[in-house]
């Protein structure tokens, strides 16, 4: 038992006045001379004995009652089990905040986690008052209200019985915010908080480490944790796809990251990974407890477009985490607009070394005839030596690429104007004397742009030399891909609009230096142009719920198709050149059609970073860390029936102590006919 | 003017009377007092002859006016009879200790007295020979029967100087007093009667058996029926000096029980042997006194 006033416990000792005034009283008894006793005897000898009594139940009384209004005054708090005794309070608000995140599918012993959560929630149901105005609220990284109002114990296993875990992560906090915001709202005086959730870790966001509830009024938060503290679960966190389209026929190596999440257990699962609708790979796996496995696989891209890939693991007690999807594109062939002069014959077979089987078709034209339309049909444009523009022929390129069109510079002295005019940084570039020679920096590590290329080959690029030395000054480091030893730049690129240019500085012909009659040469310029290209694949594509904007033609109309069948609707991109995905609420593929043709398809996977680990931490630390103030933990074992009401911070009587000492003190009226006795 | 009956009864309020120093003027208020206040009752007169003529006063009925007279002289004048002087009565008064308890202006002995006075002073008034005994347990003072004038200011000097004796022994005394007393005559016994009921009605029926009549004036302190007390009391027996402690609220209604229980049974008791039982408690006027006495003085005449 608590007291919300302890001070007026002294008051207490006011139940001894009685019994001072008692003794003191029985010493003053008056004597009083009367004519004789002969009457007052026999019926004294009767009533006495009752008197004494009455007067002992009398004292009793006024000393019980001094000492319930002092406890009264007090304010006592009683907690435990004794709560329970007492009938319910006032009707009050009530919101019952029910975590329906993907770690709340979590399978044990027949049934998961959220079967035991909304088992929790019809328990606490049944111990509401009927009056009690109840607020259900279905929390994952949003909060849906799908119940309020009274008699919510009639309710609520119809209500409960359609639900189940979705596939995003949890935000505790704004779960937590919207059932604050929801009893705040309410004029009743008496609110509670239920909580019932696996307060994973990961369930508290940034942002809200506190939700700043010292101003708002007093709300009883009841936390009610379920599912076990740590969890076996391997989680595939992640899947890698080339960066770049590959070609068909070519195989793309696709990574696959998984975890496990068990500090003690071995993992053993078998992995299957299907690509293009066929099973490509099927391996045992084994996974020490805590750690993670990388596994490297090929595969081969026998169609052009998009592939859709599903990885699954052997499944275990989570299962959104044990699949995730992926899309790998294979690309058709592009228009590559071609223009240099008399080094072009280098750059051509590079770009397209066996005529009819290269994936990129050139077409060599000049600066005089180049039109706007070329332009418009051309996904990249290659800028070689042996031709100067005109000064007016940069606009056009400048929009090219600010409508998304790629270019690739070769800078050398013929070219340096297309540079200076097309980069954004206003670059100064320097030639030196022709025979001066320089050679570029071994960047250690391959470099996402360089994918194709192993260490060795950056080992022998680092030993070729290059003519003439050139000095540029002007380029942020994080445009810089390579650089020469001298620390200029060999390779940059800039974005701008929606395209974007990227710089080699490099002649393309003999006299360059060792670059044209390398073997690197031709790798050089290919995966220079393609890593240009638009649309790079998402690999595993977008978390659950996301919302994203795709690059699309402008006018055009779209069609999409969630995963799960949820929807399919036509979007028409309208005058931009974006358009809006919606958040899927289920894991797949989001496929989208241009005019009835499969335009573009993305992967939709749970965050598995958030809600696989199943870590879940103590509730006083989730509430704590919210900054909750008045609460209490129910953990999984107790029983509502006592457990619940146990765990209730406790339940002031001093309106029973008031009501009982005016009770006693009736009762003493009663007995004592106070006028005649002292 | 003749004074109202009813202001004339306010003077004859024990508290009032009480307030007097000499007892003869006590005695001499309240028979003074009520005698004038008779002047509209139905008692038109109290002698049977005629003592003396009294010019009219304003007021007086008409009817005494003796016509004659007027006729003769010229003025008005009233006749006053006297009674006959034969009648012997005995005033017996109880002095116990237990007659010393008293809530109001005084104490039943008091009260007692007063009523003795006033009856002597009536009763010397209409030439009966009145005498006086004062007992406690026992017979402590004898003033033996006169009907002169004279004899009034023995009476009333023993009755002012009374003073509360030892415990009562009612019974006894009166069988002494039944004894003493051979002519036949009134009884006027004034006492609590604290006493066992059965051996007091034994002693009444001495005086019966003599063929005396007897007026009882049963004296009591209206506390001493109500027993209203408040808180824890302890009583002291105002006779033998025994204490007792209780609560008198709570007893009251079995106190009361037994007292109403022990006055029916004294009234009963007298109502069968012919006896004039008047309880009175020392706040009753004096006046109820005299007329219970004067009724029994009218039927014995």
């Amino acid at each position: 038992m608590n007291f919300l006033n302890p001070i007026f416990l002294i008051l207490v000792s006011g139940a001894a006045v009685p019994l001072l005034i008692h003794l003191f009283s029985r010493k003053r008894i008056p004597e009083v001379q009367f004519s004789t006793l002969r009457f007052l005897k026999a019926s004294d000898r009767r009533s006495m004995r009752r008197v004494n009594l009455r007067r002992l139940l009398l004292l009793l009384l006024r000393m019980a009652a001094i000492a319930l209004a002092a406890l009264a005054f007090a304010r006592p708090v009683i907690t435990g089990h004794l709560a329970s005794l007492f009938p319910g309070e006032q009707p009050g608000a009530v919101c019952i905040l029910l975590d329906r995140s993907y770690s709340m599918g979590m399978a044990g012993s027949g049934e998961t986690v959220f079967d035991r959560a909304k088992e929790r929630v019809i328990e606490i149901a049944a111990s509401l008052e009927e009056e009690d105005e109840v607020t259900l609220i279905l929390f994952d990284e949003r909060a849906v209200k799908v119940f309020n109002g009274e008699r919510f114990g009639a309710a609520v296993r119809d209500i409960l019985e359609r639900e189940t875990p979705t596939f995003f992560g949890t935000d505790l906090g704004a779960g937590v915010r919207a059932g604050l915001e929801q009893l705040f709202s309410h004029r009743r005086e008496k609110k509670e908080l239920y909580i019932v959730s696996d307060f994973q870790k990961s369930a508290l966001r940034e942002g809200y480490s506190s939700l700043n509830l010292q101003e708002g009024p007093v709300v009883r938060t009841f936390l009610v944790p379920v599912g076990a503290t740590e969890e076996a679960n391997v989680s595939i966190y992640e899947v890698r796809t080339p960066e770049v389209p590959v070609h068909r026929g070519e195989t793309a190596v696709v990574g696959i990251s998984m975890r496990n999440h068990s500090p003690v257990l071995e993992a053993r699962f078998p992995l299957r990974v299907s690509f293009g609708e066929r099973l490509v790979f099927e391996r045992e796996m084994t996974i020490a407890p805590g750690a993670t496995a990388d596994t490297k696989i090929e595969l081969q891209a026998e169609e052009s477009g998009w592939i859709k890939g599903v990885a699954r693991k052997g499944p275990d007690r989570l299962a959104p985490d044990d699949t995730r999807y992926f899309t790998v594109r294979s690309r058709e062939k592009i228009k590559v607009i071609l223009l240099a002069g008399g080094g072009s014959m280098f750059l051509r077979e590079a770009l397209s070394p066996e005529e009819g089987q290269s994936d990129m078709e050139v077409e060599v034209s000049s600066w005089i005839r180049l039109t706007t339309d070329d332009l418009e049909s051309a996904g990249a444009l290659v800028v070689g030596p042996g031709e100067k523009p005109d000064r007016g022929d940069l606009a056009p390129m400048e929009r090219f690429v600010e409508r998304g069109g790629r270019v690739v510079v070769f800078l050398t002295e013929e070219t340096r104007g297309v540079a200076e005019g097309l980069s954004r940084h206003g670059p100064t570039i320097r030639f030196g004397a022709e025979g001066s020679w320089q050679t570029v920096k071994d960047p250690g590590p391959v470099p996402s742009f360089l994918s194709p290329f192993s260490r060795e080959d950056l080992v022998a690029f680092s030993r070729l030399r290059f003519s003439p030395s050139v000095r540029i000054t002007g380029i942020p480091p994080e445009d810089v891909l390579l650089s020469f030893r001298s620390g200029h730049p060999f390779i940059w690129r800039e974005r701008y609009g929606e395209g974007a240019v990227l710089f080699i500085v490099a002649d393309p012909r003999p006299e360059g230096g060792d670059l044209v009659l390398s073997p690197l040469f031709l790798p050089l310029v290919h995966q220079s142009v393609l890593a240009m290209l638009p649309g790079s694949p998402e690999g595993d594509g977008l978390p659950v719920g996301r919302e994203s904007v795709l690059d699309v033609r402008p006018g055009t109309s779209y069609e999409m198709a969630l995963p799960g069948g949820v929807s399919a609707r036509t979007v028409r991109a309208g005058t931009g050149r974006e358009l809006v995905l919606p958040g899927s609420a289920y894991p797949g593929f989001i496929d989208i059609y241009e005019e009835g043709r499969l335009y573009r398809s993305l992967a939709v996977n749970p965050d598995a970073g958030l809600e696989s680990r199943t870590a879940r931490m103590e509730a006083n630390e989730a509430a704590d860390s919210l900054g909750l103030r008045d609460y209490a933990v129910l953990e999984d074992d107790d029983t509502v029936e006592s457990g619940l009401r146990a765990a209730r911070k406790g339940r002031e009587i001093s309106s029973w102590l008031a009501a009982a000492a005016i009770a006693l003190l009736v009762i003493e009226l009663f007995v004592a006919q106070r006028k005649r006795v002292m | 003017m003749s004074p109202d009956r009813r202001q004339i009864s306010e003077f004859l309020r024990p508290d009032v009377v009480g307030r007097l120093a000499n007892m003869d003027l006590r005695a001499r208020l309240i028979v003074e007092g009520f005698i004038a206040g008779l002047h509209r009752s139905p008692y038109h007169g109290f002698s049977v002859e005629f003592a003396e003529y009294r010019q009219y006063n304003d007021g007086e009925s008409v009817r005494d006016i003796d016509w004659k007279i007027y006729a003769r002289t010229d003025r008005y004048y009233t006749k006053i009879f006297e009674d006959e002087t034969n009648l012997k009565a005995t005033l017996l008064l109880d002095r116990s200790a237990s007659m010393d308890f008293g809530s109001g202006w005084g104490t039943k002995l008091d009260y007692g007295a007063l009523l003795c006075a006033a009856l002597a002073y009536l009763m010397i008034k209409q030439r009966d020979a009145v005498g006086l005994a004062l007992f406690d347990e026992k017979i402590n003072t004898i003033i033996p029967h006169r009907s002169i004038r004279r004899h009034l200011f023995f009476l009333l000097k023993e009755l002012e100087g009374v003073s509360p004796g030892n415990t009562t022994e009612i019974s006894s005394t009166l069988h002494e007093m039944a004894e003493r007393i051979r002519r036949r005559g009134l009884i006027v016994l004034v006492s609590d009667l604290f006493d066992d009921p059965e051996k007091i009605m034994n002693g009444l029926k001495h005086f019966r058996h003599r063929g005396h009549e007897i007026v009882l004036f049963h004296v009591l302190d209206p506390k001493e029926l109500s027993l209203d007390y408040d808180g824890e009391v302890t009583f002291v027996d105002m006779e033998t000096g025994e204490k007792m402690r209780t609560q008198p609220w709570f007893v009251k209604a079995g106190y009361g029980r037994d007292v109403r229980t022990w006055l029916d049974l004294l009234e009963k008791g007298c109502k069968k042997n012919a006896i004039d039982y008047n309880r009175v408690t020392t706040d009753t006027p004096f006046d109820r006194a005299l007329v219970s006495y004067l009724n029994k003085r009218r039927r014995m005449r």
